[in-house]
């Protein structure tokens, strides 16, 4: 761990009632840089990822071990509050998931319920939002519009510029591209590559030329344990594990 | 990976594995030839330049496809890309090859061949480190390499030595210089050929390890 770490995994064990979904992980993950989880389905990426905003509280049955900390506190520890760390947190998941309302609203929805209830203010917000997020462009004279008017990877941007509204450090993102088509996927990729000037991003992915493309460390996970985590360059050239050589070159079964 | 594309990896190694049989198999007779002051033979290496060519670009360009379709990573990488170097070695091998054919067949016209012993012997070292290094690229195994920096300096040594030889034979002997200085020149091809062999043996190091080492 270094100074760059914003989450630290130390130690970290799950379980899904008998099912032990993750074992002894240990990883750092580092501010203003991505990092890609990739393995075989349900190996534990959706899991580990869920981990960071405290999303498998919600599962009944769920047990943990372990330590993540958050600049250094632990956020699982008796003073952090869970509805804090997903706002500090975001999630954008798989398939985008935009409130049935306007494009407006999905964006100030956040910030509103956490106090903000001037008109500029939100104003200013939306408009930062969508910008940081690449759609400003594109939707600016139809904020009023419905959000489920626009195409997936539009609708997978907006998703992003709503986490973005409520000042996050973290960006997590389950699969974001799965459910889109090239363009956007290029789009949401060069968007990652703008958000880690300011964020850190972690990136849940089944697309191992994803991973290569936006990513700075990629951790390989197996079956609920980490088998290599490193530079991508390192993973992608010449990988340490002959399990994380074997899957990233497809001789995988 | 698929079972298509690492069929069609394996089959690109086999081509260039013959590919570099091919040229290795110029640059030895030429030697042969060299040796044997055999104008025919000779002249057949020369016309075996084209065949060459012929072969290298295809071989290379299905290696741009490969990559461009499959985007290997890791050690499919490593082997794709140490491929395109290794074939381009292979091509620069058998172009001397080539060329000392095309040097012995004038001095087999024009002047009698003479006291050559020591550039013979130091052609027979160059081939046994292009064939170790063909042979560890064939079964992806760097144990025939490890020696081949050694094998390289002692090539250099020989170059120098001989060099040195023919250059004050020069001095003694004006009639010959017209040959000596071809004999240096074939010298020249030979030294270079081992750097060849030790460029190969780099890549093939890259290609089983992932590790960078400099040999010359
Ligand atoms: N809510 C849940 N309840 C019980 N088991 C779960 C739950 N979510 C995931 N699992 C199990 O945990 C393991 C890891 O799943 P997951 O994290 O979704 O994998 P991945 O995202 O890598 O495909 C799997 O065996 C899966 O069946
Ligand atoms: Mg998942």
């Amino acid at each position: 761990m270094n100074e760059d770490t914003i989450i630290n995994v130390k130690n970290l064990n799950l379980w899904y009632g008998e099912t032990h979904a993750l074992r002894n992980i240990s990883l750092p993950i580092a501010h203003r840089k991505v990092t890609s989880l990739i393995g075989p389905s349900g190996c534990g990426k959706s899991t580990l990822i869920r981990c960071f905003n405290r999303m498998n509280d919600l599962v009944s049955g769920c047990r943990i071990e372990g330590s993540i900390t958050f600049h250094d506190k632990d956020i699982y520890g008796s003073g952090a509050d869970a509805v804090d760390i997903r706002m500090q947190i975001g999630m954008v998941f798989q398939k985008p998931n935009p409130f049935p309302k306007s494009i407006y609203e999905n964006i100030a929805y956040g910030p509103r319920i956490h106090g903000t209830r001037d008109r500029k203010e939100l104003d200013k917000i939306v408009e930062s939002s969508l910008k940081k997020a690449a759609l400003w462009e594109e939707v600016k004279t139809r904020l009023n519009d419905s959000a489920l008017g626009l195409s997936g990877g539009q609708q997978q941007r907006l998703c992003i510029a709503r986490t973005l509204a409520v000042n996050p450090e973290i960006i997590l993102m389950d699969e974001p591209c799965s459910a889109l088509d090239p363009i956007a996927t290029a789009k949401i990729e060069d968007l990652i590559e703008e958000l880690k000037k300011e964020y850190c991003v972690v990136i849940v992915t089944h697309s191992m030329s994803q991973a290569a493309r936006v990513s700075d460390f990629t951790a390989f996970m197996y079956l609920g344990d980490l088998i290599e985590f490193g530079d991508t360059r390192q993973i992608f050239e010449n990988p340490k594990k002959e399990l994380t050589e074997n899957y990233i070159t497809g001789r995988f079964g | 990976m698929t079972e298509k594309s690492q069929a069609e990896l394996e089959q690109l190694h086999q081509s260039v594995v013959s590919f570099g049989k091919f040229a290795l198999g110029m640059l030895k007779e030429s030697i042969d030839a060299f040796e044997s002051g055999n104008t025919e033979q000779a002249m057949e290496i020369s016309r075996l330049k084209n065949e060459l060519k012929s072969m290298f670009v295809p071989l290379e360009d299905s290696l741009f496809q490969y990559l461009a379709l499959y985007q290997p990573v890791a050690k499919d990488m490593r082997e794709c890309v140490a491929s395109i170097r290794i074939i381009y070695n292979f091509e620069r091998i058998g172009r001397m090859g080539y060329d000392i054919a095309e040097t012995t067949a004038i001095l087999t016209k024009c002047c009698s061949l003479k006291d050559c012993e020591a550039l013979i012997s130091m052609g027979r070292l160059v081939i046994t480190m292009i064939e170790d290094a063909l042979s560890a690229y064939e079964d992806r195994n760097i144990t025939k390499i490890v020696t081949m920096r050694d094998r390289d300096e002692e090539v250099d040594t020989l170059y120098c030595d001989v060099l040195t030889g023919f250059i004050s034979r020069m001095q003694e002997e004006k009639d010959a210089v017209p040959v000596l200085t071809r004999y240096v020149i074939i010298d020249r091809y030979l030294e270079r050929c081992g750097d060849q062999a030790c460029n190969i043996a780099e890549m093939i190091v890259y290609m089983a390890t992932g590790d960078r080492i400099e040999i010359n």
